[in-house]
């Protein structure tokens, strides 16, 4: 591996370092250099079987000394002690909410600049670009990181390579101690009860839903179309109206079913990025210049609550006609 | 704080493809007004003062006010077409600077979790590590015990208690509470509000910071989808959608 290049990959969730590998992998081979996974001794990622069978060549296998407890700061603690040597050209973090702040935060202290929720990253020569969206989503923009290392947080993707022999090297990083670290108190993991990534058909509402007793309108669409109900932020997280583990954004799922029916969303970039990869995008709106009609194949502008229930009743007559579905 | 274009009435240049920046109006972004909400109830709650601080490319005076209204007592703005071109690095060192330079002593520094016209989630976590104060994101709940910041994190899969030691920075989002209701007359009247200009020239030089991301293009993406809008009632409309989706193969 040539001195200072590398793509080095961190996330804290294992299944986020399966979904990064790809697009980690396509950098690396791109720069002959190779695909490394940072992971906390001890901690949910360390498990080089695993993170080899994702395609990883080099597992390093961090200790923090001594201990940070606070996770943002531990792992900032961890990839800026292992950035700082310019060992790597490229670092790929997810787009969770831990991984956008390690993002920030390392690339501050190395002096960087960071790209976070990218769609894309890709060399060009030895030219480094992102795409991601802007402005609500209603726009992409192209742009160009100059120093090295490329500090990326990066949308995970559905293509998985093929597993490797990797080494796996011990590495420790050694912290100054803080007076002024955040304590953590407690954590309480949020029951998931049911993953929604998949299901084939989707139904999501958002804030035009006027009351959360108009879900029933929501569900008996649903129940017709045997799909499953989701909501934007404002509804699972905001209103809770539904439960988080079926929202749909970058701050909770991304899903790609076959069919995606938005009702009363507007489409905000934080949502858009959660379903873009739907095959067929249904949107039900009031409004014709909502966002989300760009992203429909297939848009009724009127209201809900009598698109709804006249889109429930065209879904019972088909069947009850004997049409094929 | 941010002054953002409401995207939602953003278009894009008919040859260009770029977004019209100059043709929308503006407003504070969204999740600073939680921000703010938040201040101006630790205010009500503990006392001191809320300062808002802004770096911008146009004057902010448009939307501040709202602010104002709402409780907020000073304002600090680094107005300069330049910052159009700065990244978050960039941003970072400019509302840093003019922390150390103009704020100097402060208990608590609270930001939206991001903007929502670039979502980066940057400047939070950045002005915090430059500072050497503790961070905490996320904030769905926060308060304020004697000398320390407690707060609870809700992440994707976990929830967080933590605290930390003031000074320190909490970026907040929606869940955090409900901006209050301002009157237009209120916002109006607040209109006339001094606001502290900072010169970008009198601040620490930024040149290091700059140039490291340069945006190349941004254009309204080539979306695939069909963007078919079925016209008609509600039943006709819906009779059509279901052909097509059974036309499609997906129910």
């Amino acid at each position: 591996m040539r001195e200072g290049s590398g793509v080095l990959v961190f996330s804290d969730n294992l299944d986020m370092l399966k979904r990064l590998s790809t697009v980690a992998a396509e950098l690396a081979h791109s720069k002959e250099s190779k695909l490394v996974a940072a992971t906390l001794a001890g901690g949910a990622t360390d498990n080089p079987d695993q993170l080899a069978s994702f395609g990883y060549e080099l597992i390093v296998r961090v200790t923090v000394e001594p201990p940070v407890a606070f996770p943002p700061e531990l792992y900032t603690a961890m990839m800026y002690g292992l950035l700082k040597d310019k060992k790597f050209s490229v670092s790929l973090f997810d787009t969770s909410k831990t991984g956008m702040e390690v993002c920030a935060r390392v690339s501050q202290r190395l002096g960087v600049g960071a790209a976070t929720g990218c769609k894309r990253a890709w060399f060009d020569g030895s030219s480094f670009f992102v795409e991601r969206l802007a402005y609500g989503g209603k726009f992409t923009s192209v742009q160009k990181l100059e120093r090295e290392p490329f500090i990326v947080s990066l949308m995970p993707r559905e293509q998985y390579q093929d597993a490797r022999e990797a080494k796996v090297e011990a590495v420790e990083v050694s912290v100054t101690p803080k007076a002024s670290s955040v304590v953590l108190e407690e954590a309480n993991s949020r029951p998931l009860s049911g993953s929604i990534e998949d299901i084939e058909r989707v139904v999501a509402v958002g804030r035009g839903l006027r009351r959360k007793e108009d879900l029933s309108l929501i569900q008996s669409l649903a129940a017709s179309l045997r799909a499953v109900v989701a909501g934007t932020r404002p509804l699972t997280e905001d209103l809770k109206w539904l439960p988080h583990e079926v929202q749909v954004g970058i701050s909770g799922r991304t899903i790609k079913p076959k069919l995606y029916v938005a009702c009363g969303l507007s489409g905000q970039i934080q949502h858009i990025a959660g379903m873009r990869e739907s095959q067929i995008v249904v949107a039900i709106n009031t409004d014709k210049e909502a966002p989300i009609i760009q992203e429909a194949d297939y848009a009724i502008v009127g209201d809900m609550y009598q698109v709804l229930p006249a889109l429930t009743q065209a879904l019972a007559q088909r069947t009850s006609t004997g049409q094929s579905s | 704080m941010k002054k953002v274009p409401n995207v939602s009435q953003l278009t894009p240049h008919p040859e260009t493809g770029a977004p019209q920046l100059d043709a929308v109006p503006y407003k504070l972004n969204d999740f600073d007004e939680n921000a703010v909400e938040a201040a101006v109830q630790l205010k009500e709650k503990h006392g001191g003062t809320v300062t808002l601080l802004t770096a911008s490319r146009t004057d902010p005076r448009d939307v501040l006010p709202k602010a104002f209204a709402m409780g907020a007592d000073r304002a600090i703005a680094v107005v300069d077409d330049a910052l159009s071109s700065f990244d978050s690095l960039g941003v970072a060192h400019v509302l840093g600077a003019c922390i150390k330079k103009h704020v100097q002593k402060f208990d608590l520094i609270l930001c939206g979790e991001g903007s929502v016209d670039d979502y980066n989630c940057q400047i939070g976590p950045r002005l915090a590590e430059l500072l050497s104060i503790p961070c905490i994101t996320y904030a769905s709940k926060l308060w304020v015990e004697g000398t320390h910041l407690k707060a609870v994190r809700t992440l994707e899969s976990r929830l967080e208690r933590v605290s930390a030691t003031l000074p320190a920075l909490a970026t907040v989002g929606m869940e955090v509470n409900k901006p209050r209701y301002v009157s237009l007359i209120r916002v109006m009247a607040a209109s006339r509000r001094p606001v502290t200009e900072v010169p970008l020239r009198d601040l620490p030089p930024v040149e290091k910071c700059l140039g490291m991301l340069s945006t190349l293009k941004v254009s309204a993406p080539k979306s695939l989808r069909k963007r078919l809008i079925l016209v008609g009632s509600p039943e006709e409309t819906s009779r059509r959608l279901v052909h097509e989706l059974t036309q499609e193969g997906v129910i």
